[in-house]
This record gives structure tokens, sequence and C-alpha cells, in this order.
């Protein structure tokens, strides 16, 4: 394919160009979907690529989902080149085939032009169940893959405008809520649509070699700003460590995670060598997501500047052993991969605070309370999914207190008002408050994390709650002399005898009607010592 | 009679008297920010002695305000209180729990409207079903009602969970609040928000309560000033929503006022381009800091349901604007890496663009039209400021020409090409990202700049025609006369269409209905007719956003909710291009704009003199000499072929090459681009 290079003018209009067409797609995929984890939460993301799958530009919605769809359209390219039609439509979500957790669903639509195969359109959704083991699919309780629901090892489900009706058949007949998968599967595909058409608007308007040049110079103008970034970074090595509880079990070891950076030659090496070994249990993090921590904890010390794309990746260099936490081997269960995620930022974010002590920050909560319970509705007799995830405290600054109750880092879900979860679920909603205290103390004190009680009103219901960070030797770091935030917690009140009961932070429950229950979130850490006079 | 309307800008304020007979006349005064009531006055009394005419002669007096703006921007809010359900205290501090700025770890989120010490929860509880589940704890609200007095509080808000099915515990909280606090206000969520969601219920109410002295303050003023200068009608304010609303209903609502300036330039605008026949246009007002892009089809502006004030949500219906920061004193940089931007950092007044001479260094979109041309040294700014060429080539040079290694007049051009291209995918978000084709639109060019502008942009998006109002620097106080009373009422109603009955929808539009009644009567003695306008929020079963879909006339039929489901589908492909595997669709809320209209507006034929006056050299691509007209020697019929400039004292029209100007109906110039170009 010919290539222009456009000048430099055309060059800033086309990149703001691929940046709102990413942005189009998002607004057409919430707007018009069904789950409450996309249209409340916002935990998926759209964007666009080169023919060979190199990401160019993205939307921006939680950063857990940034900069990992290039991992599955390499697989989705591996398989299908040379067989690759107009029209046609990809779906995978194998984590070991450069998906995340099986719940992401991920779509590729290729655009041609005049015949030839020239970029795609993508989109990553968390949707809200894909069979398996568990309601809601992901737990930290699953011991190998299979336990974690449908797995689409980069199939095709739309082959030359036609849904191929095998594919829709086995996802509905798989899934605990057909009616909002195949919605939010809808929506992927309008996105990606819209996606195409925008982006053939502009080859039509620019002519394919300005396009194709406007690609490269993107990836090339962020690779040389990403390089010229670290070359500003203090020389040297810098690490730091964390721990998550335990691998989900009650009474198990707590699980190391360590990085090591080096900043080389306008480079970053992340080298998690020194991170656990693989655990027999849901919290492995698949090597995708791994990219996505680094990438967000990079991004945030770059200065907010730089944009997600190839040019950004091809100066990160990630070191992760297989068979490790952050790279597990086929058929590893990883499907409640977030916790780690986030704890490998938190880790990151400490590392990178050391290095850079004028811009260090007292660390954010990691807990990500969250719970998917299934229930019966006597209102009408529908079968409910209820999701929510609840923030916690953020960690305090040099010159200003943490935020309170934020779901910090790689994510940024929405909590759940309290009236759609009364409206549209079998529950109620007892309290929603900031809990006083929480957040470490010192010159800046932590946010506060944030305390939920879900009352069931139907007769039964079960599902999977988690909370980590409920050790407080791993509660979210003070910083300067600031104190820890306190950790978090998950317990459950029982009708039957009144009684409230703290429990194991990870967990697969049956409540009855009146049982109450009560997730925590964590505190952040405070900045400075408190000052004596 | 005849009506006026003024508009309080940040530096100027405007006003339009038009006659009985559609003569126009326009005023301009300076803004005096410590005395807002001052300006009012003054460019009313302007404008009586510009038109000749008495206060006595005022059939109709419409305002456009920043008062509730200004206040939201620098935070200054009364005093305020919140009062919500026992372990719901917090639910200002915790939001939606999201950040604003996901990278930027180091800057504190914004602080709610009313700390958290001063939110209190209350027993008691309203179920999903409208139920009470736990009576009110009236005690604690006496409690909560002292704790307030001695903090001073100045204003309450109100928000109970579910209190949109049942309001009886925010009434009866604010029952126990006059007695405990007599003459302190207080706002209802269910009044300003009947839907559901507590917290942007609870924002929505915090926001409003807040404002509620200080715009309370403000109404009370002018209109003993207006009533003392011997007019005898109403006052009217704009709203976010475009329309005015009575001064009485102002007092009560003041957040409905936030947009109120930006929503004049849409109305405005619109109403200018329907004078010579133009119904479906995308507004472009661009000024000295901004642009504002709106859209309006078939004559209707587009409205949103949710906005932002100080960082909170607001849920209040409003014209839907997207606003750039794309000036005429827009500053250019070149980076390190050699990428060139263009604002949104301003020069604003001061310094402003380097050609002011006041001391501006950085080269702005100004300073490349005078390097250009387009602008000339002689045309004087807002009417009062010379232009220096050699500082704006001196800047452009610097800033951009020496970093890039282009020439002067490339490098001015290059300028405008970004600032035109971020106009640009602003209008395509307005258009195209909402399922319009721009190109079946006509621009609207007004503002300072936006005549400036107006070809490159509709060129670069490929829309066909351009309309520039007669006064493009007022059109926003001409949106004040333009539009109508309008009350937005609604009412959260979930059920599923295929199960509904007519009659029991209809028992829904009828209370909406009564609502609207006593709204309309406070603008009777003004009104020359009223319209209601039904609408639904609809969607399909499980998914969470709407869209609203016009709704027949009362009563209720099979036929109309049929007609308005097939509206929601047909819409529904339209912006998502698909319709969906699960077809079951939903009513989620009943909308209801009740309208008071008022005059419709006629303009005086305008005659003008001919004649160019004379030739202004111009860069575009190369240098050439373009004719240069005075927009008050133009007359209807008048064409003018491009390339020209058009000079006027509040802009300048940059007509290109391949563009051909007609003087239509009230001096309204209609740009239309030749077929082949």
């Amino acid at each position: 394919m010919r290539i222009e290079t456009p000048d430099a003018v055309t060059q800033e209009i086309l990149i703001s160009g691929f940046k709102h067409i990413a942005e189009e797609m998002a607004v057409v995929e919430y707007r018009s979907s069904y789950s409450p984890i996309i249209r409340e939460m916002l935990d998926f993301n759209c964007g666009i690529f080169a023919a060979d799958g190199r990401a160019i530009a993205n939307s921006e919605q939680i950063p857990a989902q940034l900069g990992l769809m290039q991992f599955a359209l390499e697989a989705v390219i591996g398989k299908w080149t040379g067989r690759i039609e107009p029209d046609d439509a990809f779906i995978t979500n194998h984590p070991y085939m450069g998906g995340t957790h099986t719940p992401d669903l991920q779509v590729f639509i290729p655009l041609f032009h005049e015949g030839e195969l020239v970029a795609w359109s993508g989109s990553i959704a968390h949707h809200i169940d894909i069979g398996g083991r568990f309601p809601g699919t992901e737990s930290a309780q699953c011991t190998e893959l299979f336990q974690e629901g449908l797995i689409f090892p980069a199939v095709r489900f739309v082959e030359r405008g036609q849904r191929v009706g095998a594919v829709y058949d086995m996802l509905e007949a798989n899934v605990r809520d057909p009616a909002s998968t195949l919605g939010d599967l809808d929506a992927q595909l309008a996105a990606c649509k819209r996606g195409n058409q925008r982006l053939a608007e502009t080859i039509e308007r620019y002519g394919l070699p300005l396009v194709l040049g406007g690609f490269e110079a993107l990836v090339d103008q962020t690779a040389r700003r990403t390089e010229a970034l670290f070359r500003s970074w203090p020389d040297g090595a810098v690490e730091a460590e964390g721990f998550l509880d335990d691998i989900g079990f009650e009474n198990t070891d707590p699980v190391r995670v360590h990085a090591r950076l080096t900043v080389d030659d306008g480079t970053l090496v992340v080298d998690l060598s020194g991170c656990s070994p693989q655990i027999p249990s849901g919290m492995n993090v698949p090597i995708a997501s791994a990219h996505a921590a680094a990438y967000f904890a990079v991004r945030a010390f770059l200065g907010g500047n730089v944009p997600h794309n190839a040019g950004l990746a091809s100066r990160v260099r990630m070191i992760i052993p297989e068979g490790t936490l952050y790279n597990p081997i086929h058929p590893t269960a990883l499907s409640a991969r977030h916790l780690a995620v986030q704890r490998l930022t938190d880790v990151l974010i400490d590392a990178l605070s050391t290095l850079m002590p004028e811009h260090a920050i007292a660390g954010s909560q990691v807990s990500f309370p969250a719970l998917v319970f299934q229930a019966v509705d006597p209102r009408n007799g529908d079968l409910t999914l209820l999701a929510d995830i609840l923030g916690g405290g953020g960690g305090a600054r040099r010159h200003a207190d943490g935020d309170d109750g934020i779901d910090p880092y790689t994510s940024n879900c929405a909590i759940l008002p309290a009236e759609i979860a009364e409206l549209e679920y079998p529950w109620l909603i007892e309290r929603t408050e900031l809990v006083d205290g929480s957040g470490g103390g010192g010159r800046h004190r932590g946010g506060m994390g944030i305390r939920r009680d879900y009352r069931l009103l139907a007769a039964e219901s079960d599902g999977m709650f988690y909370v980590e960070q409920t050790d407080p030797r791993f509660a979210a770091r003070g910083r300067d002399g600031g104190g820890d935030g306190a950790p978090g917690y998950a317990a459950i009140q029982r009708a039957a005898t009144g009684e409230t009961e703290v429990v194991h932070g990870k967990g697969y429950v049956t409540l009855h009607e009146g049982d109450v229950i009560i997730l925590v979130g964590a505190g952040g850490g405070g900045f400075g010592a408190t000052d004596a006079a | 009679m005849s009506r006026v309307g003024i508009d309080i800008g940040g530096s100027f304020t405007d006003a339009v008297l038009i006659g009985d007979d559609g003569r126009v006349h326009v005023a301009k005064v300076p803004s005096q920010p410590a005395q807002i009531e001052a300006a009012f006055m003054d460019g009313l009394r302007s404008l009586l002695a510009v038109a000749g005419e008495s206060a006595a002669d005022v059939g109709y007096l419409a305002h456009g305000t920043t008062i509730a703006t200004n206040a939201i921007v620098q935070r200054t809010f009364a005093t305020t209180a919140l009062i919500t359900n026992e372990g719901f205290a917090d639910v200002l501090a915790i939001g939606t729990q999201m950040r604003k700025n996901v990278y930027d770890l180091w800057t504190p989120e914004e602080a709610p409207i009313v700390p958290r010490e001063r939110c209190f929860g209350v027993r008691g509880r309203i179920d999903a079903q409208g139920q009470e589940r736990e009576p009110l704890d009236e005690g604690a609200v006496r409690e909560a009602a002292a704790s307030m007095r001695a903090a001073g509080v100045e204003a309450v808000a109100v928000m109970t969970l579910f209190s949109f099915l049942n309001a009886a515990h925010e009434e009866r909280i604010a029952e126990l609040l006059a007695e405990e606090l007599p003459g302190v206000p207080v706002t209802l969520s269910h009044q300003v928000v009947p839907e559901f969601r507590e917290y942007i219920r609870a924002s929505t109410a915090a926001a409003n309560s807040a404002l509620l002295p200080l715009v309370g303050r403000y109404i009370t003023a002018l209109e003993g000033e207006v009533a003392g200068e011997g007019i005898g009608v109403p006052l009217h304010l704009m709203q976010s929503n475009g329309g005015v609303t009575p001064a009485e209903r102002a007092r009560q609502l003041p957040i409905a006022l936030a947009m109120s300036g930006p929503a004049a330039g849409v109305i405005g605008g619109a109403r200018l381009a329907g004078l010579v026949g133009e119904n479906d246009v995308i507004t472009f007002d661009m000024g000295g800091t901004t642009a504002d892009i709106g859209i309006v089809t078939g004559g209707e502006a587009e409205v949103r349901f949710t906005g932002e004030a100080a960082g909170t949500p607001i849920n209040l219906p409003q014209l839907d604007l997207l606003c750039i920061g794309a000036g005429g004193g827009s500053i250019a940089t070149v980076d390190e890496f050699g990428a060139l931007r263009v604002g949104p950092e301003s020069a604003g007044a001061a310094p402003g663009p380097a050609a002011y001479g006041q001391g501006g260094t950085r080269a702005t979109v100004t300073d490349a039209h005078v390097v250009l041309g387009t602008l000339s040294e002689d045309c004087k700014l807002a009417g009062r400021l010379p232009l220096d060429r050699a500082l704006a080539l001196a800047a452009v040079e610097e800033s951009v020409a020496t970093p890039l290694g282009l020439g002067v007049e490339e490098a001015a051009s290059a300028i405008l090409r970004i600032a035109n291209a971020n106009m640009a995918n602003a209008v395509r978000v307005m258009s195209v990202a909402r399922g319009q084709d721009p190109r079946g639109y006509a621009l609207v060019a007004i503002g300072g700049a936006g005549p400036m502008h107006a070809c490159a942009l509709a060129d670069e998006v490929g829309i066909p025609r351009i309309v520039v109002p007669r006064h493009p620097g007022v059109a926003a106080a001409y949106g004040l006369l333009a539009t109508d009373i309008r009350h937005d009422l609604r009412r959260t109603w979930r059920r599923q269409t295929s199960a509904l009955t007519p009659a029991e929808l209809d028992t829904e539009l009828a209370r909406l209905e009564d609502d609207a009644r006593v709204l309309l009567a406070h603008s009777a003695s003004v009104a020359t007719g009223e319209a209601l306008d039904w609408e639904l929020d609809m969607r399909y079963r499980g998914q969470a956003y709407n869209l609203t879909v016009p709704l027949g006339a009362r009563p209720a039929t099979a036929a109309t909710i049929r007609a308005a489901e097939q509206a929601f589908i047909d819409e529904h492909q339209r912006l998502y291009d698909y319709t969906p595997t699960i077809t079951d669709t939903e009513i989620v809320t009943i909308r209801l704009r009740a309208t008071a209209l008022t005059e419709p507006i006629v303009v005086d034929a305008v005659r003008g003199g001919g004649g160019t006056a004379g030739t202004q050299r111009v860069h575009d691509g190369a240098w050439s000499e373009w004719p240069v007209h005075h927009r008050d020697a133009l007359g209807e019929g008048d064409t003018i072929v491009g390339p020209a400039i058009i000079e006027q004292t509040d802009t300048t029209t940059v007509l290109h090459r391949g563009w051909t100007a007609v003087v239509g109906a009230g001096g309204t110039l209609v740009l239309t681009r030749e077929a082949s170009a």
C-alpha cells in the first residue's frame, strides 16, 4: 500500500480526526448497551487499528481496557490472514490468544478499500455473564479456565454481512442473561461499523496514502514523545513490592507482586520477574491486562499528554516470565484478574514515586469491592443479576488530601444508583456512606472508603463477592510519614440470628430473605507526618 | 407595543428593540460585573433613546443573564445544607464515585456544593413501589434544622429516595423546615428532577438551592428598577432550554438559567436564519475565547437532559450545545515535537491578540487574520481597537513560522486550518455523530468571529449555505425576543409499551397538564397563544439510555402510543444503525413542553446605498486585491461574488472564492457555494 507522509498541519488534523472516530464509536456503544457494567460503569473501550493490528487511536473509558486490544487482534489476524473478507466480523475472548478474561468480548471488523484490507475497528466490553461455574462468571475461586465460561478462540461470527447462526445459538444457550449479552454484542457491532464508516469517509476525503501516512505519523510522533520524556526521567533502577491478601481461598499465603523499573536509552523496562509464580485460583492475570496496568502508570507519570497507541507500546518493554502471576500458562484460571491488576498498578506507582519524589503520591486503595448475585425478583418472576462495584480512598498528595470514595488507577467504574438497584433488582440498599477515619492520617489524609449494605428482598440468592486489601499489613501505604489507610472487609448479617459476621474477603454464598451483605472499601494512604506543632 | 431583549454578557450588554413597524434598534453598553442591574438599566435607557421610545411603549421585556453562570464558575454559592435519608448523607460526597481526570493522580476532585458537615440523614424510607417502608423521623428533621440554624444555613436542598414516586417525606420535611427555619428557601428534589437516580436528583437540587438567595435578590432588585422606570409588563428570563420563563418561576428554579447566554445565541441564530427560509441550521457562535455549536432541525433546537455545574451533574433540559476552546483569541503553539495546536488557551481581552498592541506576544487566530489581510488594520474590532499588523507578523513569525520552518503567510494559514479543523470536528460531533448529515443544513454564523470562519468551516464539513444575520454580534439579545415562554415538565413512569392501556397513560398526561396550566398562567398577560407538546423517553427493554420521541396530542390512544413506539424504533435505527435482537420496548419518562407563544417577529426591509468601499490585499495561497463592502451600504437583492470582504462594526464577513453572497430579508446575508466548487 502506498503511504504518503502528511505535512505537519494535515497530520494534526488527521490525528484529531482518528481520536474523534474512536470517541464516536464509544458513544454508539454505551448509549445502545444493555448491561449496567457497560452502561453505568463504562467497562469497555473502542479503537481503530492499522491493517497489521497496531493500535492507532482509542476512546478513553476505563484504562484497564486500554492498550490491550492489539494482542487479541494479532491473534485474529494470525489465524485468519488470507481468508478475511469485507463485512466479516470476528469475536474473541480467549485469554491465551491475546484476550483478557472471558467476560471481555472483543469484536473486530476489517475495513477494505478497493479490495484491500486497510484498517480495523474494534471494541472490547465486559459482559455481565459469559457462563461458567459462578453467576457473573468471574471469581477468585475458579481453579481452571474451563470454569470461566464460554471461550471464543478468534471466531468469525459474521461472514460477509451474514450472522453465523451457530455462534449466536451457542452464546444464547450458555450464558445466564442472554438478553443483555446479545444486546451488548449488537451494540459492539454497531460501534465497529460506525468506526469503519467514519474511517472510510476520511479515506474518501484525504485519499488512502495520506490516511495511512497519518497512522504512521501518529505512532511515530507518540514514540518520539515517549522516548524524549523517558530520557528526561532520572537514571537508575527503582523497585517496589506489594502483596495480595491470599490466593483467594481462606487461610492461604499472601501473593507477592514486585516490579523493577529501569529507564534505558529512552525505553522503560518493566521487569516483573520478582512476582509470585502463578497461583491455583482465578486471580492470575492475562498478559494483555498486565500491559494495561503498566501503560496506565506510565501515562500518568508522562503527564497525560501521550496518547495510547503502538508508539507508546514500542517504548515500554515488559519482562514477564511464563508461569508467573502476570503470564500464567494455559489453562490456569484468571477471571478475577482485576485485583492483581490494581495491585500491580499500585506497585508501579510506588516505584515511580520513588524515582520522581517531586511527584510522589501515597497509595490509593486497591480493595475493589464487587459482587454479582442472582435472584428471582418476586415482583415479576424475572431472574436478575445484580452487579456492583464500590470505591475506596485515594492516596493523599504532597499538597492535598486523597479523594474520598473513588475507584482508582486502571479502574473508574460508577457505583450503581441505589434507586436502580431497588427498582430493577430485589434488593434494598440500606446505606451508602463514607467510613469515617478510614483514610490514613498525616499532613494530608488519605481518602475514605465506601460502605454499602445490601438487604435481600427475594426468597434466596446466590452469588460471588470479593474485597481485596483486607489484611492491614497490605493496606494503602502512607508516604513521607503519612499513615496507612484502613483495610476493607466484607460482612454478612443473617436475618435468622440478627448477627453480623465479618467473612473472608472472597467468597461465594447463598443468602436468604432479609440477609444483608456488607461491603467496605479500603481507605487511602496519608501523606507527610502530622505537624507536632 | 415594542419588544425589548437585554442580554448581559461578560464584556458587553446588548439590547435589541423591535418596534410594531418591524424596525430593529440595537444598543451596546459595557457590562458592569459589580453592579449588574446598572448595566441592564444603562442598556435599556440607551436603547429607548436610540429608538425614540418611552418605557410605557414596552410591551414585552426579556432578559438573558450570566448571574447563575458566573456564580457557578466562581462557586459563589449560598451556605447550603442537604437533608436526605439516613445512611445516604454522603450522597453528594460519593457522587458516581468516578474520577474526572483519570490519569491525573495529583489534582483533587472538585468538592461538592454542599460539604459533608452540612449533609444530614434522617430515618424514614419510601420503597421502590412508592410505599412507605419506614415513617419519617420528624424529631431528627427538627434536630438537623437546629444544626443548620447554628451553621448559618441560607438555603436547603431535600432529596429522599423514591420521592419521584411518593413525595410525602420531602413535602413533610419542607413543612418542618418552614417552621424551624422560616424564610430559608428550600428545593425539593422531586420538583426539579422527577426521575430516578438519587445522586443526580440530589446534585441538581443542591445546585439549585445554592443559587436561590443570590438569584432571588437579583430578580427582586431588577423588578424594582424596571417598575420604577415605568415598564408595566412582567420580566421574563432566558433559560438553558432555549425558552424564557417568568421571573416568578426563575426565582424558584435559578439553576435553569445556567446556560442562558449560549442558549439565546442558538435560538437567535436559528430564528434569524428563519427570516431567509432556513429551518435546518447549525449555529456557529464564535467569540474571543470559545465557539458554541448548536443544531436546529425543522426549526427545533436539539435538547439534552443532562448538563454540569461546578463539577456536578445537573438533570434539566438544556439546549444541546458543544462549546470548544476556539475563538479569535485562541493561542497557537508549537511544541518541542513540532505539533501545532490552536487553543483552548486564549489571550482573552487582556493582553489579547498581539495585534491589539496591549502587550500580547503569542500568535492568535486574530493575528493570523491580520497577517493574511482578512482583517485590515483600519478595521476596528468591536468598534474600538486599531490593529497593528507589524506586531501580528512578529508574533506569527516567532510562535509558529520559525519553529515549523514555514513562511509567515503559510504559518498564518496553518493556524487557521487547525482552528477550522477543530471546529469542523465539533460540527461533526453535533451532526454526523447524531445521525444528521451536515450537507442538508445551513450554517448560521454569529458572534464576532463567526462570519470570518464560516466559509472555511462550511467547506471543511460540506455545508452548502451560510446565513450571516444583519447584526451577528447581538444575535443572543435577538434570540430573547424570538423565542417563546417555555416550561419543561416530566414524570418518571416506567411501563412496558405492550402492557399499558391508553387510559392509564392519559391519566398521567392529565396530571402533568394540570401542573403546566399553573405555570402558564404567570405569562397570561403577554402570551398570544399556547401549545402543549408531549414526548416519551423510550428504550428497548433492558437498555439504560433512552431516546426521546414525540407523542401525539391528548387523549392518548392505542394509535398515538403505536406511533410513538414506531418513532422510537426508527430513531434507534437512524442513530445506531441496527434493530436489536430483542425488540420489546418500554416507556421510562413522560415529558411535556408547555409553551406560551409570544408575538412572531417581523423585520423591516433594508435599503442600502450600494457600491464598494475599495479593496484590500488578502493572502489565500497568493496575494491579491479583494473588494471591500460596507454592510450598511447593502440593500436587499444585492449580490456579491467572492472573494470579498464585508465589514461592519460588530464583525467582518470573509467571503471566499467560490462563494456568492445575496442580501435577503432584513439585510440577512445568504452565502452559497458554487455547485462546481
